[in-house]
């Protein structure tokens, strides 16, 4: 893997979402010597009458048994996988420097997009604040990977952060099991959105969860004297950071666990990936959250 | 209304801009993503960042309706409670019509204008006095060093540009010969040429333009008129000059011509020159004889006996100084007493109109008259002048030296003159201040009629500018009414003089009050705004 290439630093450069994507990925695959991905998302779709030749393994008994006819199974691998891709264009993800969560996760989202769609998964993109702000269905074609750009590559933040909203309304949008992953900040009470992601796991939904944060929201390294704004609130306080860091932190933490808990628990996956992570660790990470059918 | 009194707080509203830009200066602002985990963690100031909130909903609800309250007085006719028991003293001095462009505050001013401001300041001495604040309205109030500090002045702006007709001088005028008029214009700003526009009844005498400057300025036409009552007009165009300022009104009496004898013991040199040729033929005359082809006579310092038959037999009329050798007509007394000096009034303790000056000059005289009507008073209330018949007697010379060095003496003359002559002229008198016209009918400038009654000896005041018509005993009258030239363009008080009377205490209306707790109430948001400190 590509370390230099698939830093964040470096890769946020390009102002080219489409080029990002592909560099991250292909820069990605090309570290990685052995393809997770080598069958992993084949389904069966149909049946096809036996020809001599055809591969016997592929022979479905039990319709033999029920027919006395050989049947092949037939693997559907243009749309054998819906992935739903939520992003989170809430107000607080705007925050971060030298860019922002915002920046992060929408590469990554370009960068999961793309490799889904290079495999032919269906893939579909939900931006969202506290309301489902636009959604593209799942496809699998591989123009669908520029109209996802276009949605994500000038899109700003605003709005405050609710996640339960557009996981209500996923829930009745996903007719066919797929795979779910969450890319926020995730800054609201756990508990208001662990009920519909369970909701979707009980749907046999496969829901990863990517809490992003910056650096300066885990460590609170801020200077002195700052008048600090509540990005989606607009309540302004004055701080002393030096005296808060030991309070703020404990607090961070206590929601951290609140929220890495109740996912898991809910058996949903979770994995939280702050801004200056390796874009190849981002998707390493995503991948040993995978679980195989 | 303006509330002045406003903008001495005006100024307080840099604090709150300093304060924010001072806390902008001194603490960097930074956004972050969320502040949940400082305020859950903190319960303290989770509650003081709520009821900060809710104080600053309040602070910018109550900002709007203060800013309602204070705006919308007039509208909704809200006034804060201080006024509402108090007086409202309107300032009806004639300097207050049309004082700005954009308000008339009065149609109707008070003649001459000088607001009584001692008088009615005295009988109210708590409330809202709306005045221009001319200096000349408040001298006795200055003189006495009077103080109102229970008055709350509210001021009236004066014009920055004013031009206007101060004063329209008519020389003596007699039948169809040449009269001057000089019109004095006082103009305020950037000189600008104006049209100019002489009217006299009603028919134009002279149309000029002329280039004004600031300041004085003077323009004068010749005209010749028949005998009688005239009444003129001077219109300046563009004008923009305030109704009060432009005193544009005059008028004058035409007297027929007349010839003089004059006898005295020696020549009368003083009277010969106030007899100007232009208007008089006069013959001196030395012993009681008759002067041929003239038609009124002057006595004056004559030692020899002229009998009242005589002169009335050769003359319409005449001018008789009493000495002790007078045969005065029957019913007309003069006593002997003691010179004494006084200084002559109309009888009622006032002289403006005709002969503004005369009563500043003590004048001796040495005959108390009994009888006759009584033109002109001494202040001492001895008859000063006399009319019986068409003869007018003086107790005094008309050489008199305290009168023949005064200016005075040639309008005094004239006014003498113009008593004789008159009814051989018109009718018509060319009356100033007050109408001594017997009973009848006047129609004011705006076309409103009432009528005169003069049996309780009453004084008429002319109030509106412009000609009144007076009918009386199936006669017309016209007279020529403008407020008083003493008040042209005014000097407003000092704000030395203004604090002496008023106080240097601010005072505070209900604007005025609203806009004070609205600035307060804007200093407590940009507090709140700010926030307080989290240690």
């Amino acid at each position: 893997m590509n370390k230099k290439i698939l830093d964040p630093f470096v890769i946020n450069r390009i102002k080219n979402f489409d080029l990002r994507a592909r560099l991250v990925v292909e820069g990605f695959l090309s570290g990685l010597h052995l393809s997770p991905f080598k069958g992993y998302s084949i389904e069966f779709s149909e049946h096809t009458a036996y020809n001599p030749g055809d591969p016997i393994e592929l022979i479905d008994w039990k319709v033999y048994a029920r027919t006395e006819r050989y049947y092949l199974k037939k693997f559907q691998e243009d749309t054998n996988m819906r992935v739903y891709l939520l992003l989170d264009i809430s107000n607080s993800m705007a925050f971060g420097s030298p860019f922002s969560k915002l920046d992060y996760a929408k590469t990554l989202v370009a960068s999961l997009s793309y490799l889904f769609l290079r495999q032919n998964d269906a893939v579909s993109l939900t931006l969202f604040n506290e309301r489902m702000v636009d959604y593209l269905p799942p496809l699998s074609k591989t123009e669908h990977f520029k109209r996802i750009i276009s949605h994500i590559e000038n899109v700003k933040a605003y709005g405050r952060t609710n996640l339960s909203n557009s996981l209500y309304k996923l829930a009745t949008i996903v007719k066919k099991r797929g795979l779910i992953v969450i890319i926020s900040d995730l800054f609201q009470n756990v508990d208001t959105y662990i009920k519909p992601l369970k909701g979707l796991r009980i749907s046999k939904n496969e829901v990863i969860v990517f809490q992003i944060l910056d650096r300066n929201e885990v460590e609170f390294n801020l200077k002195r004297g700052t008048h600090l704004r509540d990005m989606e609130t607009g309540i302004t306080i004055p701080v002393d950071p030096v005296g808060i860091k030991r309070m703020y932190k404990q607090a961070f933490n206590k929601f951290l666990k609140e929220v890495r808990d109740k996912l898991l628990n809910g058996a949903i996956e979770y994995s939280l990936i702050r801004t200056d992570t390796d874009y190849g660790d981002a998707l390493l990470e995503f991948l040993s959250k995978r679980k195989r059918p | 209304m303006i509330y002045n009194n406003f903008l001495y707080i005006l100024p307080l509203i840099v604090i709150p801009i300093l304060i924010h830009l001072f806390s902008l200066k001194r603490f960097e602002k930074m956004d972050f993503s969320s502040l949940q985990f400082l305020l859950e963690e903190n319960p303290r100031l989770k509650r003081w960042i709520r009821i900060r909130e809710l104080l600053l909903l309040l602070t910018r609800i109550s900002l709007i309706l203060l800013l309602v309250f204070a705006g919308g007085l007039k509208l909704i006719s809200f006034r804060f409670p201080v006024n509402t028991s108090l007086p409202t003293i309107l300032d009806t001095s004639a300097s207050m019509e049309g004082r700005t462009h954009q308000k008339k505050y009065i149609s109707t001013f008070n003649k001459c204008g000088i607001a009584d401001m001692n008088k009615t300041l005295g009988l109210y001495k708590k409330g809202k006095l709306i005045s221009d604040f001319q200096k000349i309205s408040f001298n006795e109030i200055l003189k006495q060093k009077k103080k109102f500090p229970l008055i709350t002045p509210q001021i009236v702006n004066l014009p920055s540009t004013n031009t206007g007709v101060r004063k329209v001088l008519v020389s003596p005028s007699f039948d169809k010969k040449k009269t001057n008029i000089t019109v004095l214009i006082y103009h305020k700003g950037i000189g600008e040429k104006k049209n100019i526009d002489i009217k006299v009844d009603g028919i134009s005498v002279a149309k000029l333009t002329k280039f004004i400057s600031p300041g004085r300025g003077e323009i004068e036409i010749s005209a010749t008129f028949n005998k009688g009552a005239h009444y003129g007009d001077v219109l300046i165009q563009p004008g923009d000059s305030i109704p009060f300022d432009d005193i544009r009104f005059f008028s004058f009496q035409t007297l027929p011509n007349a010839s003089f004898a004059i006898y005295a013991d020696s020549f009368p040199v003083i009277l010969s020159k106030a007899m100007n040729k232009k208007y008089f033929i006069s013959e001196w005359k030395e012993e009681v004889v008759p002067s041929s082809g003239k038609n009124f006579c002057i006595i004056t310092d004559f030692s020899k006996s002229i009998s009242y038959f005589f002169i009335k037999h050769f003359y319409k009329g005449g001018i008789i100084s009493i000495t002790d050798h007078t045969d005065l007509p029957p019913g007309l007394e003069a006593k002997k007493i003691s010179p004494v000096y006084a200084k002559i009034t109309n009888g009622k303790g006032n002289f403006s109109g005709i002969l503004p000056f005369i009563k500043e000059i003590p004048i001796k005289y040495k005959y108390r008259i009994a009888g006759g009507d009584v033109l002109l008073r001494f202040s001492d209330f001895e008859p000063a002048a006399v009319k019986y018949q068409n003869y007018i007697f003086l107790p005094f010379s008309l050489e008199n030296n305290e009168l023949i060095y005064h200016t005075s003496y040639i309008p005094f003359f004239f006014y003498l003159v113009s008593e004789i002559l008159s009814p051989f002229g018109s009718q018509n008198k060319n009356l100033n201040d007050t109408i001594v016209a017997k009973n009848g009918i006047v129609t004011d400038p705006e076309g409103m009629k009432f009528k005169l009654d003069f049996s309780n000896d009453s004084l008429y005041i002319l109030q509106k500018r412009g000609i009144y018509t007076i009918e009386s005993e199936g006669k017309m009258y016209y007279i020529a009414v403008n407020p008083c030239d003493g008040e042209y363009n005014l000097e407003v008080l000092k704000k030395s003089e203004f604090n002496s009377v008023f106080g240097s205490v601010k005072r505070y209306d209900g604007t005025s009050f609203f806009l004070f707790v609205f600035l307060v109430f804007l200093l407590i948001e940009t507090l709140l705004e700010r926030g307080k400190n989290v240690r």
